[in-house]
């Protein structure tokens, strides 16, 4: 599974970057830094992907 | 008679769980709160309150509909405005109910919903028809409520008015607020 933002709608919420401080760090504006886009499909990705509030990120399969 | 005091204390309960995940669901989706960890907390508590108060919305209707005396029956309560008892109110209620479906369907697919820029875009005002449910669900409980007279009742509904107005109230001041970019003070830099 690839995670995407899509930054037209990210706003810098940092909600992702604490549920999953492993896999994203954040900016100095609170803009989230991924470490690799390639994840597994795991419980914990999901759970970030969902409680995005701008519903700016998303798990897509290749 | 215990199932009709079921069917009034569900709906009474009911109304207060969907007041206070309505009032969540206004907080967190602004930045009322500024720490993530917090916001990871509320949008939890959202979900929780939504998934009770539509469980114990679902013991109001069975509550209602195994009461021989409600007159309210299957059709009354499925189908809005056909109920023989308060059938507008009772109606409301119904409307009220669908509603709140649909918004918790699409808030649970909310992760997989993303997938596509059209529904991703639609997301928002379709879940925010949950506010429309919430204030047909008042209506519904204030004009066909059995207990919308007894004083306690009352102030409860007061209650769940306030809630929900300072809540959005909250959400509007925190939006149209500028310096928004400040809220990210506490990253590690």
């Amino acid at each position: 599974m690839t995670l995407e933002i899509d930054w037209t709608r990210c706003d810098g919420h940092g909600l992702c970057a604490a549920l999953l401080p492993d896999r994203i760090s954040r900016d100095e504006w609170g803009f989230p830094v991924l470490h690799g886009t390639k994840l597994p499909p795991d419980t914990a990705v999901r759970r970030a992907v969902a409680a995005c509030p701008a519903l700016a990120l998303r798990l897509t399969r290749t | 008679m215990t199932i009709w005091m079921i069917a009034r204390g569900a709906g009474l309960s009911a109304l207060i769980l969907l007041t206070a995940a309505t009032c969540l669901g206004a907080l967190v989706s602004g930045r009322t709160a500024t720490r993530p960890d917090t916001r990871v907390l509320l949008q939890y508590a959202h979900r929780v309150t939504a998934s009770l108060g539509l469980a114990v919305l679902g013991l109001h209707l069975t509550m209602i509909l195994a009461d021989s005396f409600a007159h309210v029956g299957w059709m009354g309560a499925l189908i809005p405005f056909t109920s023989g008892y308060r059938g507008l109110w009772v109606g409301l209620g119904s409307i009220a109910a669908y509603t709140f479906l649909l918004v918790a369907v699409i808030g649970f697919a909310r992760g997989r919903l993303t997938g596509s820029a059209r529904a991703t875009a639609a997301w928002r005002a379709v879940h925010g028809a949950g506010y429309g449910a919430w204030a047909l669900a008042m209506l519904h409980g204030l004009r066909s409520g059995t207990d919308s007279g007894v004083a306690w009742v009352r102030w409860i509904y007061l209650a769940c008015l306030v809630a929900v107005i300072g809540s959005v109230a909250a959400r509007a001041v925190v939006a149209a607020s500028p310096g928004r970019f400040r809220a990210v003070d506490g990253v590690a830099r």
